[in-house]
Parts: structure tokens; sequence; C-alpha cells
């Protein structure tokens, strides 16, 4: 019995100095530093793109679903993501931290300073006469989602990922709880590879389970 | 010092009220330890933890689905449990397939099969499966709420840090103690 | 980064299911060895007599946690595409209560319910088929409380991002935290055995 006690202490004794070395450490992963740089040019790209396609003059800049959710995860300092569909499609499925806020509410929502707006739905009328208000009521950062909540199935909890920027895209995917895939030739809804989606009522549906 | 479990005055150690001898139940923190071992070889060859309650909920949506297959697609909670390529294709199914299998093995090999009901040293068998039966509904209630057991959020989640799962642990904890403290009869 | 397989390794496929049974056998031996699929045992923790759950628990995830850290940290893991459950903060907090709650009343969790299923243990097996009833019935009221269900998305939010700390911080507390728990432990199951004694079988 001592020897097993003797495993048992000398297990203790490395797993406190593994964790002190983690404190020293602080990052778990070396390169950490370099993806960030990937998914902040590409983002940064995104925004640029918008302001040549003349999204920067209508005083709400159109957002990639990508870009939001890059910004929910990174905890954006004064991001307020606003759904202005119906409560029941609230209900159903929402961009995670958002607020479901009806479309007619909107200029009653107070400006404060620092904050950012995202608006989204199901359409991209509702959005920009919802963009138009929060502006006038003088908000100073205002964005839509490009696409709305079907981009944001589309674009980050079920993307088609390849290219440069694969690995980002689906690691942000799976941060949202997402299945992330390859591109294959026949894109079927038959097969292994895409058991993880269901389409019904809820669009494509995300496999997860505990 | 004296080591803990040489002498150890701990109750159940002592196999419930078995009169037969078996086999000591293994060191817990060599066995935890071993059981961290298979968690992180789960995240490195499979890329997610451990679960339990998922297996029970594909189940149940495959139910749903066969018999009212609207019903299930319709559903927030089915829908996301529902696999297109069948039950037995699913990790978790699979997965726990294999803890009964792991389980008996080692009960097997240690002396611990016996088909007999467990309780408190007091406690009659009637209250006992009762209480077993309500126990059980109701975890199925808070696995389905909170996405997860013990294994999918607790040990699993912990050890990736999610908020949720931390939070998960502590509600469950602190419940548990709550509920055992009143129905301390049954168990002591 | 060689792990986890890469993509191209379905969900779903042989390979990947043959790999699930060898993880769960391993599992379940786990559990039945340091004895958790004994209800009196499991509830030993809750009546602070046996503290096996929290030992074997912590013992677990302190285990894993380092490990994932520091096979990220030498390049061989690759953190990001490790699957992360999603935080639901109000779902979590109630469900993880009434978790609790059931568990005290059946004295095994779903995992340890197969385990003494498994190994004959009839209260188990109850355990098993109503948590499966139990799962069924709440699954199919969700539409009756989607809200509530739905509330509270923070996404896949780990500790680190939340409290706004490096994960090796994160890390090195949960150490501590479990190696002062297990101390703590210690002194407390030899407190109430010198007050309870030895259990005559």
């Amino acid at each position: 019995m001592t020897e097993t006690r003797a495993l048992v202490r000398a297990l203790g004794a490395m797993a406190a100095v593994l964790g002190a070395l983690a404190f020293g450490v602080g990052a778990p992963a070396r390169s950490q530093g370099a993806v960030r740089d990937t998914v902040v040019s590409a983002a940064t790209r995104d925004a640029l793109d918008d302001c040549d396609r003349g999204g920067c003059s209508s005083g709400a800049q159109s957002i990639s679903a990508v870009q939001l959710a890059e910004w929910i995860r990174d905890g954006r300092p004064g991001l307020r993501v606003l759904d202005i569909r119906d409560s029941s499609a609230f209900a159903t499925r929402h961009i995670p931290s958002a607020e479901s806020v009806e479309l007619t509410a909107l200029p009653s929502v107070a400006p404060k300073p620092g904050e950012t707006l995202v608006l989204y739905s199901d359409d991209d009328l509702l959005d920009l006469q919802g963009a138009a208000w929060l502006t006038r009521v003088g908000h100073a950062r205002v964005h839509l989602v490009r696409g709305g909540m079907s981009a944001w199935m589309t674009e980050v909890i079920d993307p088609v990922v390849q290219g440069d920027s694969a690995t980002a895209i689906a690691a942000l995917s799976r941060y949202f709880g997402g299945v992330p895939r390859a591109p294959s030739p026949s894109d079927t809804v038959s097969g292994p590879r895409t058991k993880a989606r269901v389409r019904g009522d809820f669009g494509f549906v995300t496999r997860r389970g505990c | 010092m004296r080591a803990l479990d040489e002498e150890a005055v701990i109750p159940s150690e002592v196999e419930g009220s078995a009169l037969t001898t078996v086999k000591r139940y293994a060191d817990p923190y060599l066995t935890g330890v071993a059981l961290g071992l298979v968690l992180l070889a789960s995240f490195v060859i499979a890329g997610r933890g451990l679960g339990a309650s998922g297996a029970f909920a594909t189940a149940a949506a495959t139910m749903v689905r066969g018999v009212a297959p609207e019903v299930a697609s319709r559903n927030g909670f089915l829908a996301v449990h529902l696999d297109a390529g069948g039950l037995f294709r699913d990790w978790l199914v699979v997965e726990i397939i294999g803890v009964v299998i792991g389980g008996w093995c080692s009960a097997a090999l240690a002396g611990r099969l016996a088909v007999r009901v467990e309780r408190g040293p007091h406690a009659a068998v009637p209250p006992r499966l009762w209480a077993a039966g309500a126990g059980g509904a109701i975890m199925g209630a808070g696995a389905v709420l909170a996405r997860g057991c013990t294994s999918g959020q607790a040990l699993t989640g912990g050890a990736l840090l999610s908020v949720g799962a931390w939070l998960f642990i502590g509600a469950a904890f602190g419940a548990a103690y709550v509920v055992a403290y009143l129905t301390r009869g049954s168990w002591t | 980064m060689i792990a986890p397989l890469p993509l191209a390794v379905a969900d779903g496929s042989s390979l990947s299911l043959a790999g699930a049974l060898g993880i769960g056998i391993a599992f379940g031996w786990c559990l039945e060895r340091a004895g958790l699929g004994s209800a009196p045992k499991l509830m030993g923790q809750f009546t602070l007599r046996d503290m096996t759950v929290l030992k074997v628990m912590f013992s677990a995830i302190v285990t894993a946690m380092l490990g994932l850290f520091w096979l990220s940290w030498l390049g061989v893991v690759d953190l990001a595409r490790v699957a992360v459950p999603p935080t639901f903060i109000g779902p979590q907090l109630v469900g993880g209560a009434v978790f609790g709650a059931g568990m005290a009343l059946a004295g095994l969790c779903p995992g340890t319910s197969c385990v003494a299923a498994a190994t004959g243990r009839l209260d188990g097996l109850i355990v098993v088929v109503c948590f499966f009833a139990g799962v069924l019935g709440t699954g199919l009221a969700i539409p009756l409380m989607a809200g509530f269900y739905e509330s509270g998305s923070r996404g896949a939010v780990a500790l680190p991002a939340a409290l706004g700390v490096a994960q090796g911080t994160v890390t090195f507390v949960v150490v501590a935290g479990a190696l002062a728990a297990f101390a703590v432990a210690g002194r407390i199951e030899r407190a109430m055995a010198a007050r309870v004694g030895r259990v005559r079988p």
C-alpha cells in the first residue's frame, strides 16, 4: 500500500510543478499570436471591402457574419447584438449574446458612448430601416450583418472551409457549436460527413452532444 | 503520518451490505489519473471528450423520429441529436456501449458481479427503487437543460475550462449535498 | 499539429467509432475500478464519509487539463480543433441543480448507472431506464420553454477568456485548488470516520 501512497504523492508533486510552469508560460500555444494576426487582417480586409462598395456612406457598415462571430468571441468592448426578428424566431434560434428588440422599438434604444451596435434579421430591407433609425437617434457605430441569420448559419455554424483561412474559420465555427466541413465533390445530404447536419424547420442544425 | 487507505476507517470501502469477500477498489487518485488519461486520449484521438447523457438524447430523438418525424425535426433539443447515419453510428452511443462493456469486464475480473439492489445499511429495497426511478427521471430533466451530465459537462467541460461546465459543477454538487442531507437516512 | 485527427477522418466513420468503443471501454473500466458503480459508495461523497467522487473527478480533470495544456504547448495538439461544450448560463445553473438533486436521490449519475446496471445492480438498471424517460419527456417539452432553454448563450467560452486571464493562470489555480481540496478531503474523511467508526457488513 505504501507504494500506492508514494506514487500518488509523486503524481501530486508533478501536477503542482506542471501547474506552476503553466502559470509561468501563460499561453499553451506558441503560435497563437500568428493565428490571431491572420484572423484580424482578414477582418480588416472585410471592412475595407465594405467601404469600397459604398457601405461606409450610408452610416451603417455591413459586416460579415464571420466578423461578428470574431467580435463576440473576442469580447469586443461595448458590443451589443440586436436581433430585430419577431420573438418566436428569436426563441427558436438566435446568435449567441444577441438581444431581441422589435424593429419598432429600436428608436427607444438609448445611445451610450463606446457602444458598437450590430443588427441582424432575415430581411436586408428591415436591417437598413433599423440601422437608419438607430443612426438618427444618435448611435455612432451601427453595423448590419450581411445576409443576416442565414449567413450566420452558412458562414459560422455550417461553413465549408478551405484555403488559408480554413483553420481559423473552423476554430471560430466550433466555438459557436458549429460543424465546419471540408468541401466535397458531391455536395449531397447523405454519407458520414454530412450526418452532422439535419435539414428541418431549423435550417441547418448542428450536431453537438455530451 | 499514517497513510489513509492502508488502515482506512472508511465505511464504504467495505462493499455495501455484501458478506462475500471481494477485491478492494483501486486507489481513487490513481484511478482518477487513469480516467484523466482516457479523457485526454479522447481529446487527442477524437477531438472531443467523454459523455453519457448525449447517447440517451440521441436514442430519444431517434425514437421520436421513428414515430413522428415532424415533431423531432421541429424540436430544438431533439433535432440537434438526430443522426442521419443511424443510432449505432453515433460516437456517444458507441462510447456508452463501451462503458457497459468496460464496467462489466472490470467487475468480472474483480469478483464484483452480483445481481442485487445496492442501498444504504438501513434502507429497504422498495423505497430505494422508487428513489432510483424518481432520481433518474429528474436527472434526465437536468441533463437536457444543461446539455450534459457529470461525464460530459463536469468531467469534459471541466477539463476544458468551459464556463458553463464549471457553473454546472457548482450547481450540481451544491444541490446534491442539500438533497443528500435531507435524505441522509437512506445512505447512513 | 498532428492531433486531433484531421477533419478528413469523418465523424461516423468506422475508425472514429472504433476509437469511441475503445475509449468507452476504458472509461467504464475506470469507473468500476474506483467503485463508482456502487451507489452507497458514490453517495458517501455527499454524506461526507467517502471522498472518492471528489478524488477521482478532480484527479481526472487536472490530468486532462494539464495534458491538453502541455501537448498544445509542444505543438502536438491543436486546441482550436477540440470541441468545447457551449455555455448557456441560466439553463446550466438550473439544469445543474436539478441534475444534482436527481443524482442524490438516485445515488448514481448516468455514466455510473450504466456501469452499475452492467454489473448486475438492479437499482442501476432502474436509474438507466428512468433517466432515458426523463430525457425523452423533458426533450419533448423543450418547445414549451424554448426561450429559457436558449437563454444566456455565450458560445464555447472558457474561463480564461471570460475572466480575462491567461489559460496558464486558470490551469494553475485549478491545480492548486484541487490539491488543496484533496488535503481537506483527507481530513474530512478521517474526522467522519472517527465519529462514525467502521461499518459492520
